[in-house]
């Protein structure tokens, strides 16, 4: 009734006022929002006060707000611009028909005080009131990246944040990890929320990490073009609100929407070209053979060594770059469109993107293409209700190369290659098969037989591996503003994605040579519930409370449907049904999880400038033990804007901002399913050198009890962090520092922790394991310059992060996945290197007594320090039986530094350097690569070199500590000098690097003929991406990783290499 | 009015959501992906396959090479030939308790008593006595009488050597007993010998002459007359040998062909040893055991050479073949026990007649001169099992007893020395730290094993060092 009332007034307003509404036009607010430097501010949002109307700005900064000739009374309102990164503006204007120009400078808000980010499942903050830290990387920097990749795009964005790309090669995965690793057995990677739904970025391997090709890790579907922000959740306090899904932290995407105005359309497209960014050091001097004799051939079908120890290569003799000449010049072609615009009560946002990589492997198979599309409409259908829906869908296809420990690797097959060999001629002449340098001549008949080493020709142009991928999330929301202090909301998310793969092998391949393929359906479904009341009352003038809770349902469900295939019947048909069929092997798999939990969130600011928060999840997952069913995450924090007690006026003076912050949080991590229940395997025996025998023989069914002994208690590991910080501007806040500690402790992490062998079982999980994580992060940004002409900043930022596991529940060390000698020590950091080593100075443990040689006797005769290499008589170092740890992976700190110039609002310059310190590598591609004599080191076969002199220097001791050797494939580089037979140790290399993550020139054009060709803006940008890297490291790339994207990190075992690109990219705005 | 609709709205919402079964049902209450029991006979499958693979995997490989029947031509085998080994390198210790292990042969056997099938009992009890066997064989002590019982030993002691060897005549002699009750049938199930429960008898009685064998360095005379008079119910011909199954089938196919003709293709060649002691005794089988190489001749491998296809000949044809039914215990074996057992304890006819035997059964080889005795017919006697036994471990229990052949380790110079046993593997040392102790506190031989001082021929030992 009331309703009705209303209309008819309003119905009545209009008739009265229609003569002179008939007269009058409508007025249009417009202007241009600029900040230092002249640059225009996109995306700020422009709002006239008491209206209900406004406008987001464009490219260029323009704004423009009709507002209607009933509404335009000469009355003065205020025109408010909120940006992202800037103080929020005010002027007022007079609304009289035509045209009234209002436009605005904006100045920075070093700290963004005032600013509302969301903080999760529904809640949101100002910043100045958080007591935990939260990063927030804008759309600017994700575009500016380059990347393809969303989670790559986020690399030295935010201290604290590691971002690796495991590889350079098109539709490579990415890993990201926050203040360092917290669990053993699971991911160390935050989950995703986008827009409130919590969303899948996992990496599923077809085949193992360790060889294979590269996965997607599946955020990648997202179209950076279409971020608005994100804010990663760091610690515990900050996350806690995600319970036992954020013990690795939590990273909340906002995608763009549409505002009010006139409908806005940008189109960008941009061209790259990518090349491999590093050589490889190969010997170029000996030729395939052993003990210095040439490896001949006698005829087809004739076996040759693996190995490059034969004579030295007669002059002239041609030699190929076997790194090299497996790379070309890669190239990217990206375009993306988006249409947004509203109108009072609604708006809209609609994104098209299309990316086509050509990776830089040769040959075409090796590209990467995602088509995106992302809809979005709100509509306020009164005052207290409004709903929403987005909807994101990707289209992605992969082709990746064969990798890594992997008979059908590219740079295993590839690198082995003695130098004279030409691997170019791939296929023999007489026979047209496949040929290698370990099998020169296919006999007519070898169709089905091994090469020993594919040929890396064969590898990129015979074997295919396919990802093809539909993807689709979205949700639909409902806001109710129930009452004046009480508000609903209600998200109501879904995440459906289906991966089809292939992996197939085609005959003559080495690793099975009758052909194999794997067919697999990878079908990942979320759906998330979201229920949450908010109320909110000022008590008095300095009181303020506000209230969350909420309900949380969310099922997670998996399947796999995945089979193998052996023995081609035609050779290059790649289908299950062209394989013999009783060589068919089911890897099926599925997996359902359902996660039930309650919040609650509580919060008072006092005096406006003291604000507690405090709250407390509930979680309960059906892979937790039923008898520890119910779990609880609680968390608390403060924060002090101390400068407004001191009187300061924000913004301004040499102390121009001081706030303090302390907080303590705990949240989870879930177990994977069905760790809590025992069972029976099917399938095969072996002794991991042969590929094994089923359980199943002779038509004969066969199970085996599981190695894993089921666990009936098993909880969620918990992460309970302790941080404090302190956020400063000076210098009239051209200055502003921010600096957090923390102090968190990992406990009940799971372990798969090994029971001994004679019980029957190898392990059982445990809630076992604790370590610890310390670190601080630093950010500082300097505003060098703010003239209205030229605005300069500088930014730094400084993370280290301190792990420590501290206690395996009694077990001694753990060996992690993804990698060969990765693992978990008491008294070390996760992932430290465990392996062999030379016997050295009171290094081994018991009595260190090797091949009856007594070390430390002679240590102590010879005063020679811990460590000192022992040097047995014949001159050489000898074997220590007792793996320990040789290395760690972790990095001693990381840091970037940013450069941004902005001149006469046209120009950009800007830059990232990306530094890390320490991180240690293990180059297992040249320690496998000496053992057949092709690295570069061991071109110096034949001389004599000095244990601790020339060779492995330090301190030396023993009885022949002094003594030059010679080194040749006997002595040394075909013994103990290679990893395959000498210990792991000696490939341990600094990870060190400095790269140059992006450069980029950009020329924002608005000439006339622009203008006239109806944009408001042509932006134009040159950028590189990965340009520079300076590293000491001597493997392919101190970034790269075996694993991809696995928590064990610094492993090199012929990884496919890193690139750098460069960039051409032209945006039309209007 | 409108409040309480607001909180009826909400609640009602809550209510209509939170069912209170969110966190059960299928595929929350129980895993989809594992069968959750399983029958005596679909482990019974895995519990041979599992074996095949603790006797005749990798150790067994690694021990060829010591023995000098094979050798180590590239990578990791190059080192393991010379001797160059860690403590993780042998991890049947822990596949002889695992799933297919003991905890599998244990199921079987209550199962077979539950439901009186004996012979499914009986041949569990055999296949139990092999691997365990093995392992006092290669590691001495280990844990037995407490293994696969975790709820009440979740750390097991070490059983002594002696102990598990008495303990497994014992089990041999109930296996015995229950095969000899004709109760039950295990038919195709059994893929050796198709159930025959005659021939596993014979089978049981050869293994414990075995392993009275392996008690005889310590335990003299009486070792070998219970060797011989369990020799003497044993294997009776090369039909009943126990061997395993294999075929072309993928995932059926013999261990030693995967590992030389398709994954590890350059590793190993057959050892120079072993090719010259066939190539100068004008044996006959060298063409079944080795391939030509590639001058057209007869070639072995040094310890730890690297690989030279022109001088090394590879496995021959009819052993390198997927579907090859790898020797485990043979008639072979029987004869040459009872010929080795009869010498021993002074019966040179009976060894005599039992060598003959066995020749003639390999290789239709000519009976020894009626005159050869002492020192040179054992001699003769254990050349013929060092053949005979081609990629079989028993070869390296021999040479442990006896130091048959003479072998000269690889890297003789610098003190190479042939390991007198294995290390526990790092899987058990870390789980179980109070029963096993550290490498270098474990002792390095075995009980049963004191160091040799003089070979059969009576020349010194040269690689057996205390």
């Amino acid at each position: 009734m009331r309703h009705l009332i209303r209309l008819y007034t309003v119905f009545l307003a209009a008739l009265v006022a229609a003569p002179g509404a008939m007269a009058q036009q409508g007025a249009t607010v417009t202007g241009k929002v600029t900040a230092e430097g002249g640059a225009p501010v996109a995306f700020a949002s422009v709002v006239l006060m008491g209206m209900g109307l406004g406008a987001t700005t464009r490219e260029d900064g323009v704004f423009s707000i009709a507002v209607p000739a009933a509404r335009v009374t000469n009355q003065r309102v205020d025109v408010t611009v909120r940006a992202i990164g800037y103080q929020s503006a005010t002027q007022q204007a007079t609304l009289s028909s035509g045209t009234v120009t209002v436009n605005f400078a904006l100045t920075v808000n070093p700290l963004r005080l005032g600013e509302v980010v969301v903080t999760g499942a529904g809640t949101a903050s100002s910043i100045e009131r958080l007591g935990a830290v939260v990063s927030t990387v804008k759309s600017e920097e994700i575009l500016r990246s380059n990347e393809l990749n969303a989670v790559q795009a986020l690399a030295a964005k935010a201290p604290g944040v590691v971002v690796t790309s495991s590889s350079g090669e098109a539709g490579a995965s990415s890993f990201i990890m926050i203040r360092g690793q917290k669990s053993i057995e699971g991911t160390s990677q935050p989950i995703f929320v986008v827009d409130g739904v919590p969303v899948d970025n996992s990496t599923i391997v077809t085949t193992e990490p360790t060889a294979g090709t590269q996965a997607m890790n599946r955020m990648a579907d997202l179209n950076p073009a279409d971020i608005e922000s994100v804010e990663i959740l760091k610690g515990a306090a900050a996350a806690a609100i995600y319970g036992a899904r954020a013990g690795a932290g939590v990273v909340l995407i906002t995608t763009k929407r549409g505002q009010a105005g006139a409908p806005k359309w940008n189109y960008r497209v941009s061209y790259s070209q990518d090349e491999v960014n590093t050589d490889y050091p190969l010997q170029t001097k000996f030729g395939q053979g052993a003990g210095g004799a040439a490896a001949v051939c006698n005829g087809p079908g004739c076996r040759l060594t693996g190995a490059s120890f034969g004579p030295a290569l007669a002059a002239g003799t041609p030699t190929y770059d076997h790194f090299k000449e497996m790379f070309e010049t890669g190239n990217t072609l990206d375009n993306s469109l988006s249409l947004s615009g509203g109108t009072e009560r609604s708006s809209f946002y609609l994104s098209l993107g299309n990316t086509n990589q050509d990776g830089f492997i040769i040959a075409d198979n090796d590209k990467y293409t995602r088509t995106t599309a992302l809809v979005k409409g709100n509509l306020e259908l009164n005052e207290k209700l409004r709903i929403g829906a987005t909807v994101n869908f990707a289209d992605t296809h992969g082709s990746f190369i064969q990798k890594g420990s992997n008979l059908s690797g590219l740079l295993l097959g590839a690198l082995r290659t003695p130098p004279e060999f030409n691997n170019a001629e791939y296929i023999d002449p007489t026979t047209g098969l496949h040929r290698s340098y370990r099998y020169p001549q296919p006999t007519a008949t070898s169709q089905y037989l091994t090469r020993a080493y594919d040929n890396p020709y064969f590898i990129v142009h015979n074997i295919k591996n396919t990802s093809d991928v539909g993807r689709s999330f979205g949700n639909v929301n409902i806001d109710y503003a129930a009452l004046s202090w009480l508000t609903l909301k209600y998200t109501l998310g879904a995440d459906y994605s289906s991966d089809a793969r292939v992996e197939g092998l085609p005959p003559s391949n080495s690793t099975d040579p009758t052909g194999q393929i794997d067919r697999a359906n990878y079908t990942v479904l979320q759906i998330d519930h979201n229920l949450i009341a908010q109320a909110q009352k000022d008590w008095n003038d300095w009181t303020t409370t506000s209230l969350t809770v909420g309900q949380n349902l969310n099922s997670r469900k998996y399947e796999q449907l995945q089979v193998r295939g052996k023995g081609f019947i035609s050779p290059d048909l790649f289908q299950l049904s062209n394989t013999i069929s009783s060589n068919l092997l089911p890897l099926d798999y599925e997996s359902l999880v359902h996660l039930e939990s309650y919040f609650f969130e509580g919060k008072l600011d006092l005096w406006d400038q003291l604000y507690l928060t405090g709250g407390v999840r509930n979680d309960a997952s059906s892979t937790f033990g039923a008898s520890v069913r119910r779990n609880w995450f609680p968390k608390a924090s403060t924060a002090w804007e101390a400068s407004k007690y001191l009187g300061i006026r924000s913004g301004q003076g040499m102390l121009s901002y001081l706030k303090l912050r302390a907080a303590y949080g705990e949240t989870g991590r879930e177990p994977t399913p069905y760790q809590v229940f025992s069972g029976y395997a099917v399938g095969q025996f072996g002794d991991g050198w042969t590929t094994g025998l089923n359980n199943a023989q002779a038509g004969n069914a066969g199970i085996a009890i599981a190695a894993a002994k089921g666990q009936t208690r098993l909880k969620p590991e918990r992460n309970k962090e302790f941080e404090a910080g302190i956020d400063l501007a000076f210098f009239d806040s051209k200055v502003d520092l921010g600096v957090t500690i923390y102090d968190a402790k990992s406990s009940d992490v799971i372990l798969s922790l090994p029971v001994p062998p004679s019980t029957g079982y190898f392990s059982q999980v445990q809630n076992a394991a604790e370590m610890t994580n310390k670190g601080l992060e630093i950010a500082l940004n300097w505003r060098a310059v703010t003239t209205p002409a030229v605005a300069w900043t500088l930014g730094a930022q400084y993370a280290r992060n301190k792990n420590k596991v501290t206690d395996l529940r009694g077990a001694e060390q753990f060996y992690l996945g993804g990698t060969f000698n990765g693992g978990i020590k008491t008294g070390y950091a996760h992932g430290v290197f465990i392996d062999w080593d030379f016997g050295r100075c009171r290094y081994s443990a018991a009595s260190n007594v090797i091949d009856d040689l007594d070390v430390n006797a002679a240590c102590t005769a010879s005063s020679a320090p811990d460590g000192a290499l022992y040097i047995g008589a014949d001159g050489f170092p000898i074997f220590d039986p007792e793996p320990r740890v040789v290395g760690d992976p972790n990095p001693d700190w990381t840091g970037s530094l940013t450069s941004s110039l902005n001149l006469w609002g046209k120009w950009n310059v800007s830059a990232l350097v990306d530094y890390r310190s320490g991180g240690q590598i293990f180059n297992g591609t040249k320690g496998a690569l000496l053992a057949f004599g092709a690295h570069k080191t061991s071109e110096i076969r034949g001389e004599s070199r000095t244990f601790g002199k020339d060779w492995l220097p330090g301190p030396t001791t023993g009885p022949g500590a002094g003594q030059a050797v010679v080194l040749d494939e006997d002595t040394w580089f075909g013994n103990l000098g290679n990893w395959f037979v000498g210990p792991g140790s000696q490939f341990i290399e600094d990870g060190t690097f400095l790269k140059l993550r992006e450069l980029s020139v950009s020329y924002s054009l608005t000439a006339p003929f622009v203008q006239r060709a109806g944009f408001s803006t042509v932006d134009i940008r040159l950028a590189g991406r990965n340009l520079f890297t300076q590293t000491d490291y001597t493997g392919i790339d101190p970034e790269s990783n075996l694993g991809g994207a696995t928590s064990s990190r610094g492993n090199e075992y012929f990884n496919n290499p890193q690139s750098r690109s460069v960039v051409l990219s032209f945006a039309f705005n209007r | 009015m409108s409040r309480m609709k607001t909180l009826l709205v909400a609640g009602a919402a809550v209510a209509a959501t939170a069912c209170s079964d969110f966190l059960g049902g299928e595929k929350l209450d129980s895993d989809p992906n594992r069968p959750t029991s399983a029958q005596a006979a679909q482990l019974f499958t895995s519990i041979q396959v599992n074996s095949y693979y603790v006797v005749g995997g990798h150790a067994a490989r690694v021990l060829a090479m010591w023995m000098q029947q094979m050798a180590g031509t590239d990578r990791q085998y190059r080192g393991y030939d010379q001797y160059s080994i860690t403590e993780g390198l042998f991890g049947e210790y822990s596949a002889a308790y695992t799933g297919g292990g003991l905890i599998d042969m244990r199921a079987i056997q209550a199962d077979a008593e539950a439901s009186g099938n004996r012979v499914l009992g009986g041949i569990t009890k055999v296949w139990e006595a092999l691997a365990m066997g093995f392992l006092a064989d290669m590691y001495g002590d280990a844990s037995y009488s407490e293994a696969v019982d975790g709820d009440n030993h979740p750390t097991p002691i070490l059983d002594p050597q002696a102990d598990i060897y008495a303990a497994l005549q014992t089990v041999l002699d109930g296996a015995i007993s229950d095969l000899s009750s004709g109760q039950g049938s295990v038919g195709a199930l059994d893929l050796s010998l198709g159930g025959d429960a005659q021939a596993w008898i014979k089978v049981a009685h050869t293994l414990k002459a075995r392993l009275y064998l392996h008690t005889a360095e310590v335990g003299g005379t009486s070792a070998y007359s219970a060797a011989l008079a369990q020799a003497q119910l044993g294997v009776s011909s090369t039909a009943g040998d126990l061997n395993e199954y294999h075929s072309s089938a993928a995932g059926e196919e013999n261990i030693w062909w995967q590992f030389i003709a398709r994954d590890r293709d350059s590793y190993m060649r057959p050892g120079k040893f072993l090719v010259d002691l066939m190539v100068a005794r004008g044996d006959p089988r060298v063409g079944d055991y080795f391939q030509e190489n590639g001058n057209g001749g007869y070639g072995g491998a040094l310890p730890g050479e690297g690989l030279n296809t022109d001088i090394h000949s590879n496995l021959g044809l009819t052993r390198l073949d997927p579907a090859f039914a790898q020797p485990i215990l043979t008639y072979a074996e029987n004869q040459a026990i009872i010929a080795e057992a009869a010498y021993r304890t002074g019966d040179q006819p009976l060894a005599r007649s039992a060598l003959n035997a066995l020749r003639d059964s390999l290789w239709n080889g000519p009976p020894v001169s009626a005159s050869l005795s002492g020192a040179p017919l054992l001699t003769a006697i254990l050349e013929e099992k060092y053949i005979a036994l081609f990629q079989n471990y028993e070869v390296y229990n021999d040479w442990k007893r006896t130091c048959y052949p003479n072998l000269t380790p690889a890297n003789q110079s610098a003190g190479g020395n042939i390991p007198a046993r294995f290390t526990y593997p790092v899987a058990e040392r870390s789980s179980n730290p109070d029963n096993i102790p550290v490498t270098g506190a474990q002792p390095r031989r075995n009980a049963n094993d004191p160091v040799t001082a003089t070979s059969v021929d009576g020349s010194a030992c040269i690689g057996q060092k205390p």
